[in-house]
């Protein structure tokens, strides 16, 4: 009995502890983003102080935040809908015909460095004359989002039984009705789970932006950056850049946490 | 109310173009609006007369038709951005920002300045009141390379010695003379009031030398040898690398190796330190802090106490033209405005140092910094660094960068015990003269 209590007690220590590594930053981050640039990094920290909104309105009144946020929210919701569009049938394909390289192939793409792509990009877009313009983005984060779709479909389609598949095409389903009016339904948890890890993914990615976009692309993760400077290091105004910069992945988050668990644990044993 | 609106800022377009072609009234015959509804694209550093810069834009609209759309980055990101765009010889980047005791050599050898020195002798491009003169020979000649002229200067910098006058004269401690009184006085603090941090200055290894050059350079020593060969392994430049190590080491805050401006500007600031060898840039933000403008002194780093040499580092950011504009001759026009004098007057309030010496000495300059005792001893300061200065601050070669990593990996060294002083400047020696 003793030993049941403090087994739990020890259990309860650990939760706390990993709660206190993984939540204090970010209270830090969201107290500190209403607090005066001058108290942000305060030593001993203040807890009470009273709070204002002059980051915020260095951030959206002399900055152009919104439209950065803006910007990172079209260029990540088109990387994501490309991604989908083109990796959701190719998952499909890889996993009907047990064709293991492709998905493996779109794996190197995205662990090889961001800085390999880069020359031959600008030189490529700039040919073209995209660059600067949100449609380079989506493009060239599509690398960041296509292996997340495939990665994360490949055990949804892999537990959609064949005989479901051909029972559609005896009852002459064409291609595309298989796919969006049966298998697609089937497998839905796991293209939320994979859309939300792109968005989050591209919401958060860097390099790209810094180079391709333009002065009227610019995402948000790049803009926060300009707070940072010799002689002009605005913490205040970076914090609060950071808590908006966290929002939309958090609420999306905590919007489908259970299928997200759900789903990132799917496939991961196979009966 | 929308149209009393319109009128409102019409009004104030009007009279703020009228107020430019006044302030530029001597070069009347000049035409400023040659290139009147083109756009220029320009990339800053993120830096207090970039931020100033954004402020006066509408200014430069008024005066020329040219709208300048500015792009403005973290110094590590501008970089990143900045090579890459040339490299891919990218003709939407028509000005940019250049630290030219820097990256000067390189970029010059790659083609990415255009040459100004023509548009400066050409009457039809160049308003007759520009007056390039008016910048210091040396700071012109850290922006020439052969005959080109690369770039134009906006500001002057260094590090200056800042300290916390109340904590001094509460221990009892003299104002600092000598480079060794610096040890002396943190000595002091740390055994009186243990609470008070005492020391902060840059410790990774790629900054390092902009703080540290002083201090070798007032021991007496030096980075190079009289023929170029790299010379950290003499006595004096080995004394000022340990003397900067040692405060690293025994007075500097935790975790000092990872800190660069902005951890020390904090520090200061948050009054958590009593001394500290930092940019002049930061005065503006230091001082924005509740008392530090009351509490702290600023003036260059003392003298050595044997050589009674002192030598600070002085460097200025400077802007150019790229040499794949398609607009450059709009983009001088810029340049030329930028770097007027009447814009450069206005800067000042902004804490940025003029490179004029007209803008310096004029009575602008003198009110501003008349209006409180810290801010004429930063301009003291500041005359001093571009009297006694030096933008050399590495062994000779062309692979700066390169070099004042190695050169910063030597403090690293001493401070994590490592290596002696001796040994890793000897070390470092032998790796700097690879690179020349």
């Amino acid at each position: 009995m003793v030993m049941r209590r403090l087994l739990r007690l020890a259990d309860r220590i650990q939760l706390l502890i990993v709660l206190v590594i993984l939540v204090l930053p970010i209270a830090w981050t969201f107290l500190s983003a209403f607090k005066p640039r001058t108290e942000v990094a305060a030593f001993p920290p203040r807890l009470f102080f009273t709070p204002t909104l002059e980051n915020f309105v260095e951030l959206f009144g002399r900055n152009d935040f919104l439209h950065n946020t803006l910007n990172s929210l079209i260029v990540a919701c088109g990387s994501t809908l490309l991604g989908l569009a083109l990796g959701a049938p190719a998952t499909f394909a890889i996993s009907w015909h047990r064709m293991s390289w492709p998905a493996t192939a779109t794996l190197f793409a995205r662990m090889a460095p961001g800085t390999l792509f880069l020359l031959p990009w600008l030189l490529m877009f700039s040919a073209a004359g995209l660059v600067g313009s949100h449609l380079v983005l989506i493009l060239t984060h599509a690398v960041i989002t296509l292996p997340v779709v495939i990665w994360v479909l490949l055990p949804y389609f892999d537990g959609v039984p064949r005989e479901l598949v051909e029972s559609a095409q005896i009852d002459g389903a064409r291609q595309d009705q298989i796919l969006t009016r049966v298998v697609f339904p089937v497998v839905m948890p796991g293209i939320v789970v994979a859309s939300i890890l792109s968005f989050v993914f591209s919401w958060n990615y860097f390099l790209f932006a810094l180079v391709l976009s333009g002065i009227e692309t610019k995402t948000a993760i790049v803009a926060s950056f300009n707070f940072i400077g010799e002689g002009v290091t605005n913490w205040g105004a970076l914090m609060a850049a950071a808590v908006v910069i966290a929002l939309p992945p958090l609420i999306l988050t905590l919007l489908i946490q259970r299928r997200l668990v759900g789903g990132l644990a799917a496939g991961a044993v196979k009966g | 109310m929308k149209r009393r609106s319109f009128n409102g800022s019409a009004l104030a377009a009007a009279a703020l173009a009228a107020t430019g072609r006044r302030a530029f009234a001597q070069g009347q015959a000049f035409n400023w609006r040659a290139h009147d509804g083109q756009t220029v694209n320009l990339m800053f550093n993120n830096h207090p007369w970039s931020q100033a810069m954004r402020e006066l834009a509408g200014d430069f609209t008024a005066l020329t038709g040219i709208r300048a759309r500015m792009e403005i980055f973290n110094e590590e990101q501008f970089r990143a951005r900045l090579t890459t765009l040339m490299q891919g010889r990218s003709s939407d980047l028509d000005a940019y920002m250049t630290l030219t005791s820097r990256e000067g050599a390189i970029f010059h050898r790659a083609g990415w300045y255009a040459d100004l020195a023509p548009m400066l002798a050409d009457r039809a491009l160049t308003a007759p009141d520009y007056n390039y003169e008016d910048f210091g020979a040396s700071i012109r000649e850290a922006s020439t390379f052969g005959r080109q002229v690369v770039a134009v200067p906006i500001n002057q910098e260094g590090p200056l010695f800042y300290w916390r006058k109340d904590v001094f004269e509460r221990l009892g401690i003299a104002e600092p003379r000598t480079l060794e009184d610096l040890l002396t006085a943190a000595e002091t603090i740390k055994a009186r009031e243990p609470s008070q941090g005492v020391w902060a200055a840059r410790g990774i290894r790629s900054v390092v030398p902009y703080a540290l050059a002083g201090f070798v350079f007032n021991m007496g020593g030096s980075f190079a040898l009289p023929d170029g060969k790299p010379g950290l392994a003499q006595p004096n430049t080995v004394r000022g690398l340990e003397l900067y190590a040692k405060l690293l080491r025994d007075y500097g805050p935790p975790g000092a190796l990872n800190h660069t401006f902005t951890q020390v500007t904090e520090l200061l600031g948050q009054g958590r330190i009593a001394m500290t060898h930092e940019s002049s840039n930061e005065f503006a933000n230091i001082t924005r802090f509740p008392n530090r403008a009351q509490d702290l002194g600023v003036k260059v780093l003392p003298p050595g106490r044997e050589s009674g040499i002192s030598k600070p580092v002085a460097i200025g950011w400077t802007i150019a033209i790229s040499a794949h504009s398609r607009r450059q001759q709009a983009a001088w026009l810029f340049l030329q405005w930028a770097t007027s004098r009447d814009v450069q007057g206005k800067l000042v309030r902004a804490g940025v140092a003029p490179p004029r010496a007209s803008v310096f000495e004029g009575p602008e300059f003198n009110a501003w910094a008349s209006e409180m005792p810290i801010r004429r001893a930063w301009a003291n300061a500041l005359i001093e660094l571009g009297r006694t200065g030096t933008g050399v601050y590495q062994t000779p070669t062309d692979r700066i960068p390169e070099a004042r990593d190695l050169i910063g990996g030597v403090i690293q060294q001493i401070v994590q015990g490592r290596a002696t002083p001796l040994d890793a400047a000897r070390a470092a020696d032998t790796e700097l003269a690879k690179l020349q």
